[in-house]
This record gives structure tokens, C-alpha cells and sequence, in this order.
């Protein structure tokens, strides 16, 4: 039962499925972009990686609130976005969904430049940051009071 | 020689695949995939919420547990304060009750302006332009001329930038809290506040602290105690919300020491001037005027016109952010019809009367001083009442003075206190007790409250002091 206003626009779009292709589309659209522009550039998908847990990062596990409707009284005020979907339960397709996805592209990133050298250490500590920022575990945990107001 | 090759190009693919096979590429790659359907084949859950409970907790709970009454019990002091009068007819500073006429002292009129006839007329004259009421509210077509006319004019006489009108006094300082802490928020109220500000304070959702009735120390105590550092201060509003005339008990705040912590602690001070504004002041400005203080010092400053000013609704002024902020968010303000155009005529001519001529503010200090001084007079009141309000204070509260009461038996108390006022109610004066929502947090002591006017002549205030004096020595020796 959840009434019109109840609704959290911060979260609400993440859940279609519709989006999620377009997500998909566009990291592989990102690959043929990069592909375009320099062919021979060999650490394309390590780079898409990177840029993609900083940028989730940031966006799921930094920003609290409700930057864009400043609505709900602060409710959510103290909630990072990976915080609020779902209002907060866990292991749901949207979650899974955002989890899966930084892991295929540990996969392909590993397949791609291998598991040696300075490209597998960076591809796995972006990896490993943002898988376990999204685990049941960490919810609502400010390790060292990091960002913690 | 076909066939060898391809049996070279099996071994080949078969001697690769068995090296990659081991390699930890591979071997990481198993792990992710694992990972993934591990991931995939869990089933949602709620953290923090799987406190389920076992079987014996489950029953323990079910024999405890005791069905309530369909409707509530009513304590004897609910009964006692459900006694209702009927007032037939109603003058300046006589009501009828039963056929009686009462010199009354139990309604907030505090500059005499009910029945006035320049007010009684203009009211008239509005009621036949514009109607009753207003049919909306601020922001769907129930703003009036008149409105803006009373919000200039508030602003103009509080001397502040802006000011904003609520259709209700009740709902002002109960709306404007709100508006501004919310959660994750804090305040920091007086022990003392009324009922208005209680519910204010309770609807804003913010972490609450108390500090003792007018307690300085008490309050830097809490202030000390809110401190935070860093990044955690910048983000954590803090609000003081005080009264500057307490109702409840007649004392007026520490202002001045008060502003000395703001510039110390960096707060934001909410004032309710409910019962000080029109009151106190040589031009009845209310309590920064009192204090010789600018009145934009204080950050948000709730009035109402119901108490001076004998019209309705509330009024909040401030800095232009601080009022265009309630406009949109001051839950009173935007959900409520407005003002009932009659009243706000009647409150910005008030306010006009009162600028025009200080000596009914003068008679009305003049007033609460001999009120205060007769009462006060030893053997007035046989040392069996006592006064625990201010001498400038319009609102007089006498409590006995042996009181065996405490928070959960007041009941005594209160039933000696009715006894007085019921036999001065035979002998022509209605008095009232002080009445309390049950469900309030900090009950102060039980009183007979009585509100001084402006229109009161010295022979009513000595038959009034006479018919305390009487009836308060009749009831308690015949105890």
C-alpha cells in the first residue's frame, strides 16, 4: 500500500525495467565509443570500469538526501540513495540488479587486461570498494564516521 | 596427414585449455560467477526488523495483556473540569451567567477592548462588505485587503521588516516551529512554556531538551551539552524557544542573558508573545520593549491578537526570510482558511487605538499594580493563598500556599481551589482555576488564574480584592 506522496522520486525510476536495459546499452555504447575514437587503446573496458564505480559511488554511497525534491520533511536526510531503495530492504531485483552489474564488469575488465600488474590492481580495488558498499552488512554503516553528517 | 593435423590442433586446444583451466584467471572468474548466483538466489529481507518473537515471549505477552475500556476512564479531575458555564450576555467587564451578573476576571481582555463601540462598529461595517468569513485560505483566494492591511500594520507597530498572520493563536506557534525544526533537528524549550508551544514543539519531530523554568545556568547546562564540533554543527539547526510572558505561571524571560548565549552558542531564538505583546513596554510592544532590547534580535516572534487586542488569530514577524518561509511552509498558514475579515479590522484598528492612546495601556499597568498590590497586602489573602506571578504580569496566579500536592495528586488542590471560586462566583465575581490538558509533560502548581483589564475601574478591583479575601478565608477555614 503506498500512497502517491509517499512515493521517493530519488529512488522510484531505478526499478523499471526498461532502465535497466538503457544502463546496459549504454555501457556498451561507452565500450564501442571508446573503440571508435582510438582503436588500439587496449584498457578500454578497465577505464569504463574505473569511471563507473567512481561515478556510483558517489552517486549510491556519498550523496545523502534528496538532492533534487526537497520534499519528505528530511526523512531521508541522513540516507545515502543505495540506502533508500527499496526503503531500505535488501537482496531485491533492483539491488541485485546494481550489484550484478560492477561484478560482469570486474569479469570483463579481468578477461580483457588478466590478472597481472597495475590495470588488475585497480580494477579490483574499484570492484571490491563498490560491491562491498552495496552489501546488506554495510547499510547505514559509516566506517570511521566517514561522511557520517 | 589431414587427420594428424587436426589431432595436433585438438592437442593444442586441449593442452591450452588445461593450462587456462588452472590459471587463477579463470579461477577468479568461477569465484564472481559463484558470487553472482549466490547473490541471485537470495531471497529479500528487512534489516533491523527480524526481531521476531519466540513462543514463550508470544504468550507472556497474551497473559499480560488486559483489554481496554471501550470508552476511557475519566479521572475526577477531568470531571472536574468538565463543569461548563453558560454565558447569556456578555459586556465589557460583566458576563451573565444563570441571570447573574458577574464582574469577570477569567477572560483574557487585557486592554478592555471588548465592547468597545468604534471597534463593534467597524466589525459591523465589515461583516456587511465582506461577509463572515473568508471562504479560503491565504494562498486560494482568501487573501483580503485587510490582511495585508493588518500584516503591514503588525509589522510596522513590532517594528520588525515583515510579518505574517495566522488565522488562529492557538495554531501560530504550533505552526511556526514546525516550519522551521525538523528532523535530526534540535530544540531547547523552557520547562514552563504553555500548551501551544508544547504542541509546537512536539509536532516539529526534532530531538526536544528541557531546561528549567527560567534557569540560566540550567540552560547553558543543555547548551554545553548540544555543542557539537565540525561537520556535525553545521548541519544540526538549534532552536531556543521560550515565552516571554509564561502563561502558566505569570513570569517573564530572562531576555537579555538569553541573547548573551545566542552570540555565545549560535542559536535561534523563537519568542511566543502571546500574552506580553500590547501588554508589556511602555507602548506595549511587548517584552523586548520591556527590556529595552531591538526587537529583530530575536529571530522568530510569534504574537497573538486574541489577548490584548480582544480579537482573534496570531501573527508571526521577522526578517523577510524568516515570514515569505511560513508562507510556504507554515502548515497553519497555507492549509487553514484565513483570518475572518471582521477580525482583522478589528485587530489593526486595536493596534491603532493602542498606538493612538497610551493611557489605556497606562491604566492597564495601573491596574495589574493595584490588583497586585491589594492581593499582596499582608492579611489580604489571611496567608492562605499566595501570588506566584510578577507584579507587571496582566496574568495573576494564586496558589495555596500549604499545598500537599504533587504531579500525580493535585486533586485535592484543585477541589479547594473550585470551592473558591465556586462561592465567588455567589457573591458576583467569576474567577477560573488553571486548567491543564491532562497529557501535558510539565504541569505547574494548581492556581486560580485571573486576567487583569484594562477597563476595570478601582471600585470593581477593591470588591474583587474584597471578594477573594472573603471567600478564600470563608472556604479554607471552614475546611
Amino acid at each position: 500500500m503506498t500512497d502517491e506522496f509517499q512515493i521517493n522520486r530519488n529512488q522510484s525510476w531505478m526499478h523499471s525495467k526498461r532502465f535497466w536495459v538503457v544502463y546496459i546499452v549504454a555501457l556498451m555504447g561507452a565500450k564501442a565509443l571508446i573503440t571508435v575514437l582510438s582503436p588500439d587503446f587496449e584498457y578500454d573496458w578497465l577505464l569504463i570500469t574505473v569511471f563507473h564505480a567512481v561515478v556510483t559511488f558517489f552517486g549510491f554511497h556519498w550523496q545523502k538526501g534528496i538532492p533534487f525534491f526537497p520534499t519528505n520533511q528530511g526523512k531521508y536526510s541522513r540516507l545515502t540513495l543505495w540506502e533508500q531503495i527499496d526503503r531500505g530492504q535488501q537482496y531485491t531485483p533492483t539491488r541485485k540488479f546494481f550489484t550484478i552489474i560492477p561484478i560482469v564488469l570486474f569479469m570483463i575488465t579481468l578477461h580483457s587486461n588478466g590478472y597481472k600488474g597495475f590495470p588488475f590492481y585497480i580494477n579490483a580495488i574499484a570492484s571490491f570498494v563498490i560491491v562491498l558498499s552495496k552489501m546488506p552488512r554495510m547499510d547505514r554503516v559509516r566506517l570511521f564516521g566517514i561522511n557520517k553528517y | 596427414m589431414f587427420l594428424f593435423d587436426i589431432y595436433n590442433n585438438i592437442l593444442y586446444y586441449t593442452k591450452e585449455f588445461i593450462v587456462t583451466s588452472t590459471s587463477p584467471n579463470l579461477f577468479i572468474h568461477g569465484l564472481m560467477a559463484v558470487f553472482i548466483i549466490y547473490l541471485l538466489t537470495k531471497r529479500p529481507f528487512k534489516p533491523r526488523q527480524n526481531d521476531t518473537l519466540t513462543k514463550a515471549e508470544e504468550d507472556e505477552l497474551i497473559r499480560e495483556w488486559t483489554p481496554i475500556p471501550l470508552t476511557p476512564k475519566t479521572n475526577p479531575l477531568e470531571v472536574l473540569n468538565q463543569k461548563e458555564l453558560i454565558i447569556q450576555e456578555s459586556h465589557g467587564t460583566h458576563v451573565t451567567i444563570n441571570n447573574k451578573k458577574l464582574l469577570n476576571l477569567a477572560r483574557a481582555n487585557y486592554l478592555g477592548l471588548i465592547d468597545n463601540q468604534e471597534i463593534n462598529r467597524i466589525s459591523e461595517n465589515a461583516i456587511r462588505k465582506y461577509g463572515v468569513g473568508s471562504c479560503g485560505p491565504r494562498g486560494f483566494y482568501g487573501t483580503i485587503d485587510v490582511h495585508l492591511d493588518l500584516e503591514k500594520k503588525t509589522a510596522s507597530f513590532m517594528k520588525t521588516p515583515e510579518a505574517v498572520l495566522y488565522s488562529s493563536a492557538y495554531a501560530t506557534i504550533s505552526s511556526a516551529i514546525p516550519s522551521f525544526s525538523k528532523i535530526g533537528d534540535i530544540i531547547i524549550v523552557d520547562r514552563g512554556v504553555s500548551q501551544p508551544v508544547q504542541v509546537g514543539v512536539s509536532l516539529s519531530r526534532s530531538r526536544i531538551y528541557y531546561f528549567n523554568h527560567n534557569d540560566m545556568d540550567d540552560l547553558q547546562r543543555v547548551l554545553e551539552q548540544t555543542q557539537f564540533k565540525g561537520s556535525k554543527a553545521k548541519i544540526v539547526r538549534k532552536f531556543v524557544v521560550i515565552e516571554g510572558l509564561y502563561y502558566n505561571s505569570g513570569t517573564i524571560a530572562p531576555l537579555p542573558q538569553i541573547l548573551k548565549f545566542k552570540e555565545q552558542y549560535k542559536f535561534r531564538l523563537i519568542m511566543d508573545e502571546s500574552h506580553s505583546v500590547g501588554v508589556l513596554g511602555s507602548t506595549g510592544r511587548g517584552l523586548t520593549e520591556h527590556y529595552g532590547i531591538d526587537t529583530n534580535l530575536v529571530d522568530i516572534l510569534t504574537g497573538s491578537y486574541g489577548n490584548a487586542f480582544s480579537s482573534g488569530g496570531g501573527f508571526c514577524c521577522g526578517s523577510p526570510e524568516v515570514v515569505y518561509h511560513q508562507r510556504l511552509n507554515g502548515v497553519g498558514y497555507v492549509f487553514s482558511a484565513s483570518l475572518p475579515p471582521f477580525l482583522a479590522c478589528s485587530s489593526t484598528k486595536a493596534i491603532e487605538m493602542l498606538q493612538d492612546s497610551p493611557k489605556m495601556l497606562e491604566k492597564l499597568h495601573s491596574n495589574i499594580g493595584e490588583l497586585y498590590q491589594g492581593l499582596n497586602k499582608s492579611g489580604a489573602l489571611n496567608g492562605l493563598l499566595e501570588i506566584t506571578s510578577l507584579p507587571i504580569s496582566p496574568v495573576i496566579h494564586l496558589s495555596l500556599v500549604d499545598s500537599k500536592s504533587n504531579k500525580a495528586n493535585r486533586i485535592d488542590d484543585e477541589i479547594l481551589l473550585q470551592k473558591i471560586v465556586d462561592k465567588a462566583m455567589e457573591n458576583g465575581l467569576l474567577l477560573t482555576r488553571a486548567k491543564y490538558v491532562t497529557a501535558e509533560k510539565f504541569i505547574p502548581k494548581p492556581s486560580i488564574r485571573i486576567s487583569v483589564s484594562a477597563n476595570l475601574t478601582t471600585d470593581l478591583i477593591n470588591q474583587s480584592i474584597n471578594i477573594i479575601k472573603n471567600c478564600t478565608s470563608f472556604v479554607l477555614s471552614s475546611n
